[in-house]
């Protein structure tokens, strides 16, 4: 590795850190809000079923929605309280199910992280008990995907896991919600960490943290040190860095082939406050059920990063962090260059949430899109190695069946961000990925009603 | 003259052996094609829509001579008819359908928030989410639909999409490409609709959207051939059971429920502003007028004399079970124990109901007793005055007196003034039955 740190290879970019709004060195516990929005298909794969009726009492950490499938995830109540209803609720694209929730007055808030927490005991525990727990405890990565951690430590038959990679690069500007949590609570990641590479089998895991976050590689160095196996590796801060696939080849240098797993390579990718969250879940029996959220941005009263019961709404969080301090452009969920924006402010948080920005309207920049001038920016600034310029040309002429190589786009945003012309390449990208899989999904329905008629006659 | 003949004669001769090797090349490599497929393809639209699910017209030609099966969504009757006749099949009884949008929500009626800035296409919009409209299920209105569609069958009015049914030849290149799935295939003759796609449950559907429908249920229980089934908070119309009998439409709180009629099926300014459907408008005229015309019949017989029949029907009920009751308590001793909390029931209810036409009124107890304090009053003073030629001067006074505070007592009651002994007795007496 060079002196200026790990990094992929090919394209990315550095945009504007921002990182300076939002002090890491210390967060506060949110107050319990008046109510909880809990969606039950907040990660990736079957929403979660519903195991509790409309007036029902509930305590805290108790199983509120069982897991629909195998990828999928339980679901538990951060605080004590009554099942109000349960609706709809709108997460972007996702119409989800919901249970409605209001805290019980004497409800005590959310847990915090413990300081000085006791090492793990591995030694009585098998690698399937472990993966059980970790289900259990409906664990998901919070990096933002929310693909359920259980599924990541399953892999199928014949691949062998050899390399563990937490993820703390936080390569997205504004966040600085797992550098809060690696410098407050480097026990607590560094335990999840072994627990992780005992549950997959592996002997050897990086930490990767970019190196605008010094602190954090200290204090997690520090915390490292006798512990085996484990390596603190430093990135150089390069956009999209905390991208798995762009991680995997910072940290051993192996490139995962276009429409695979990392698992092809004998590689997991977690998260930092996925690591926290299975250490909690093997050594409290705690469920993952609050995180830490970054609030930031300059329309905001007072950025800081929160512990938040999930399911609280994107106004209470803004209440408690002092309210708007002028106008406002747009709120975004997650980071600026990947999150969404969304107009509704009642909106709950997730075990994905990492961020909620409220950007003030210098900060949003929307100008003009103009011809595409050929100057091969977009090209050279993709991480994986695609031509942006043309899969936008395809998907605007409505040729997707011709852009299938959009399937490997990681709507990292890089080329949308570079381009002099301000094309919105990454949008229609998006779009094509999203028009190839309804054609996928189309295709499959047809061909399995075809056989269902053909098993008829 | 030899230098033109030699040429001329070389020309000629390549001419001759070239065009008997094409000749013989023609005979050689003739490849027999159906003389049906082109005649096929002459019927068939020639707008290469794909809406019959073949590559083209063409392709769909040669499906069809190659004896696939298969509709043209394009062509008129008569033309899939001459094609049948052509390849000497029966024509399949399709009923023709035509596409249109379950959304109405249209930007006088629907809550709309939020600037969406990122690309014009409804797809992408949908993967932000909640664009400007609130409703999570509604028409986007950004026209990729209207893109997708050959045929110039659909608009966007007022931010809504809407099919222009005229032009609409059912290909159904615009259910591909609604992101929300809001187009569907309606038979053409049908003429009752629910344009909601919305799973919201009522409240907050009432929120974000005037008409959208919030799972009252109203149109299921007035159906009366079971038409419209209800799943997941939205109420959807089956078309195979569907008798048109406009129920639905009138029992709609919402006035969700659309009627068309494809000459006058589109939502226009002029009705925007008159109402919203015309059909439905005429509708609910004329059930308010039938409506009205029963409720003046209803008091015309009140004031006959006649009563309510439901009135009428209930204190038969009440006296009926008050009877059964009583002849129970006869005969059983046990029974005999619960009778007063029963009957107190019964008569309460009968109460209620107010005293049956023809009876006496009700009497109030207290006033009653004033009556009659008044009335011996009256009574006094008269046997008074026999006895006391001074006093029956001043009788007339006192008299009328009296009358005047007994009249103040009960305008109305002409007959409690007469004789208030008699129905008091009565009263007393039904009470202690």
């Amino acid at each position: 590795m060079s002196g200026r740190g790990a990094t992929f290879r090919r394209g990315g970019t550095h945009p504007p850190e921002h990182k300076e709004l939002c002090d890491p060195s210390t967060y506060s516990v949110l107050p319990n809000p008046e109510q909880l929005v809990i969606a039950l298909s907040q990660h990736l794969g079957a929403p979660a079923k519903a195991v509790v009726k409309n007036r029902d009492e509930v305590k805290a950490g108790q199983l509120i929605a069982e897991a629909g499938g195998f990828v999928s995830a339980n679901i538990h109540t951060p605080l004590k309280g009554v099942v109000r209803s349960q609706d709809k609720v709108h997460i972007g694209p996702v119409n989800s199910p919901s249970v409605v929730i209001k805290p019980a007055d004497d409800a005590e808030p959310v847990v915090g992280y413990e300081h000085n927490p006791p090492p793990l005991d591995l030694a009585g525990l098998e690698a399937k008990q472990i993966i059980d727990k970790i289900k259990d405890a409906g664990l998901v990565g919070m990096g933002g995907a929310a693909f359920p951690t259980h599924v990541k430590l399953s892999p199928p038959p014949g691949v062998t896991l050899d390399v563990l990679i937490i993820n703390g690069a936080e390569c997205e500007p504004y966040l600085t919600a797992d550098d809060c949590l690696m410098r407050n609570h480097p026990v607590q990641v560094l335990e999840g960490t072994r627990a992780l590479m005992k549950s997959a089998g592996i002997e050897r895991a990086y930490i990767g943290i970019e190196d605008n976050k010094p602190q954090s590689f200290a204090v997690m160095s520090a915390a490292a040190e006798g512990l085996p196996g484990i390596e603190i590796l430093r990135c150089r801060t390069r956009y999209p860095q905390g991208s798995e696939k762009q991680l995997i080849e910072a940290a051993v240098g192996r490139r995962v082939p276009p429409g695979k797993l990392p698992f092809s390579v004998g590689v997991v990718v977690q998260n930092v406050a996925t690591a926290a969250a299975v250490y909690e879940a093997l050594q409290y029996d705690r469920p993952l059920m609050r995180r830490l959220v970054t609030v930031s941005g300059h329309a905001v009263a007072r950025p800081q990063n929160v512990l938040v019961p999930m399911g609280t709404s994107v106004k209470t969080l803004l209440d408690f962090c002092g309210g708007l301090k002028g106008d406002v452009a747009e709120v975004v969920m997650g980071g600026p260059m990947m999150g969404r924006a969304t107009s509704d402010i009642t909106e709950p948080t997730t075990k994905a949430t990492s961020g909620i920005l409220f950007l003030a309207p210098d900060e949003v920049r929307l100008p003009e899109e103009d011809p595409c001038i050929r100057c091969g920016r977009c090209v050279a600034g993709c991480p994986m190695g695609l031509v942006p310029t043309e899969l936008m040309g395809l998907a605007m002429r409505g040729r997707f069946e011709e852009a299938t190589d959009a399937l490997d786009c990681i709507e990292c945003g890089t080329c949308a961000y570079i381009c002099p012309s301000n094309r919105r390449l990454v949008h229609w990208i998006r779009l094509a990925k999203w028009e190839l899989n309804r054609m996928r999904r189309r295709a499959q329905a047809k061909q399995k009603q075809q056989e269902a008629e053909a098993a008829k006659s | 003259m030899i230098e033109v003949l030699i040429p001329a004669g070389v020309m000629g001769g390549l001419g001759l052996l070239l065009s008997l090797a094409l000749l013989l090349a023609a005979k050689k490599f003739y490849v027999y094609e159906d003389p049906r497929i082109g005649q096929v393809e002459e019927l068939l639209p020639g707008a290469n829509c794909g809406g019959c699910g073949k590559a083209g017209c063409k392709a769909f030609a040669e499906a069809l001579v190659a004896g696939e099966d298969g509709t043209c969504p394009v062509c008129s009757q008569d033309a899939m008819a001459e094609i049948a006749r052509l390849l000497g099949k029966q024509l399949a009884d399709a009923e023709p359908v035509v596409a249109h949008v379950m959304c109405e929500g249209l930007q006088s009626s629907a809550s709309f928030n939020g600037l969406y800035q990122g690309i014009n296409d409804c797809r992408a919009a949908h993967l932000v989410g909640q664009v400007d409209r609130v409703c999570s299920y509604g028409c986007i209105g950004m026209g990729t639909c209207v893109e997708a569609c050959a045929f110039d069958a659909i608009e966007i009015y007022n931010h809504v999409a809407r099919i222009i049914p005229e032009n609409c030849v059912a290909c159904g290149k615009c259910v591909e490409a609604c992101p929300r799935e809001l187009i569907v295939m309606i038979p053409k003759g049908r003429q009752v609709f629910i344009p909601c796609k919305s799973l919201d449950s009522g409240k907050v559907v009432s929120k974000v959207c005037e008409i959208g429908c919030i799972g009252c249920q109203k149109c299921v229980k007035v159906c009366p051939s079971d038409a419209i089934w209800f799943n997941d908070n939205l109420a959807e119309i089956n078309y195979e059971k569907c008798t048109q009998c406009y129920e639905c439409v009138v029992a709609c709180p919402r006035h969700l429920i659309k009627v068309r009629d494809l000459a006058e099926f589109m939502v226009t300014e002029e009705d925007l502003k008159q109402g919203f459907d015309t059909i439905a408008e005429a509708l609910w005229t004329e059930r308010a007028r039938e409506k009205a015309e029963a409720e003046k019949q209803r008091q015309a017989e009140l004031a006959a004399g006649g009563e309510d029949p439901e009135t009428a029907a209930k204190r038969a009920k009440f006296q009926q079970g008050l009877d059964d009751a009583r002849a129970k308590a006869a005969a059983d001793p046990e029974y005999a124990k619960k009778l007063p909390k029963i009957e107190a029931g019964f008569l309460k209810k009968l109460e209620e109901l107010g005293p049956p036409p023809g009876a006496a009124p009700a009497v109030d107890p207290e006033l009653e007793a004033k009556r009659q304090k008044i009335q011996q009053a009256l009574d006094d003073a008269r046997a008074k005055a026999e006895n006391d030629p001074e006093y029956a001067k001043r009788l007339p006074k006192i008299e009328a007196g009296f009358k005047a505070k007994l009249a103040a007592l009960d305008p109305a009651s002409k007959a409690a003034e007469h004789d208030p002994a008699e129905i008091a007795g009565s009263q007393t007496g039904e009470e202690a039955q």
